[in-house]
């Protein structure tokens, strides 16, 4: 691991790895995600849940994704804050609208999940209100980065708040388990093997993969978009001094 | 197989989860393409300033 230190501060080598990198995770989620959707189509339906567990083929990778996704920005926010590296800045810049987005989507299939099952599109449950939280957390980086002038000012503020809100991650986690949830506990990550039938499991694990390698390929993107930015900005400085 | 029982729900949260993914590719690319331009027609605006300001 010792590459790594030296790849993430150069954003040279990143723009050169992220050039290949970033459209082969993208094909690689285009096929992943087709095959999860037609096992995902043909599964039988679930003897409680009846057809509607076919929203837990994309609701439930879109919950992983939101936590991993906090957890990138969690760690690239801690090594731009303690080593000043740029391109650990972008990364955490660039994962925020991402995070969101799989949080938004987490819990817009969950409602769409649970009104037919639970009888109500939300409750203040636990596990649901700890990611209601991370949504709120991720949309509060990225208004605290919009909004102040200093952008190192407000990388660092950003920083603080993305690492203080990640005392939210295992609560999410196990608020399941701390508390009498509405919201079923674990089946899939558990250290007795997953509980759910392994013909659900498939698709579930093809989406999951899919939606991974979606966040790899956008990242990439986006942290490409970020350092271009920055370039930019530093051309024009350049441009306007003459 | 899917028939179509709870549609209503099913196929709102797919179509809501296609929007979004296609929102991410279209935001994130063209996030990237903008800035690449833009630093790209600056550095030209600079190339070309420091070769006019030399003698």
């Amino acid at each position: 691991m010792s590459w790594a230190p030296a790849f993430l501060s150069n954003p040279e080598r990143f723009m050169a790895f992220s050039r290949w990198a970033a459209p082969l995770f993208g094909a690689i989620a285009v096929i992943l995600g087709l095959v999860g959707l037609w096992l995902g189509f043909s599964v039988p339906d679930d003897y409680q849940q009846g057809q509607t567990v076919r929203i837990l083929f994309i609701h439930v990778p879109a919950a992983w994704m939101s936590m991993f996704v906090y957890v990138c920005l969690a760690g690239a926010s801690f090594l731009a804050l303690i080593f000043r590296h740029t391109l650990a800045d972008a990364a955490a810049q660039a994962a925020a609208p991402l995070g969101a987005a799989f949080t938004f989507l987490a819990l817009v299939t969950g409602a769409l999940w649970g009104r037919p099952m639970w009888g109500a599109y939300w409750v203040w449950d636990a596990r649901l209100t700890s990611v209601l939280v991370m949504f709120l957390i991720y949309l509060a980086y990225m208004a605290l980065r919009a909004s102040l002038d200093d952008e190192t000012k407000a990388a660092r503020a950003a920083a603080i708040l993305a690492l203080v809100g990640a005392i939210n991650l295992p609560i999410i986690k196990f608020s399941v388990d701390w508390w009498n949830t509405l919201h079923q506990g674990a089946s899939v990550f558990r250290a007795d093997g997953p509980t759910l039938a392994p013909v659900y499991l498939w698709p579930l694990a093809f989406m999951g993969l899919a939606y991974m390698a979606a966040f790899g390929s956008l990242w990439l993107v986006r942290i490409r978009g970020e350092l271009w930015r920055r370039r930019a900005e530093a051309a024009a400085a350049r441009a306007a001094r003459g | 197989m899917f028939d179509g029982k709870y549609a209503e729900f099913i196929v709102p949260a797919f179509a809501i989860t296609a929007v979004v993914f296609a929102g991410m590719v279209a935001f994130s690319l063209n996030h990237a393409r903008r800035w690449k331009r833009r630093f790209e027609e600056f550095d030209r605006i600079g190339q070309s300033r420091a070769g006019g300001d030399r003698p």
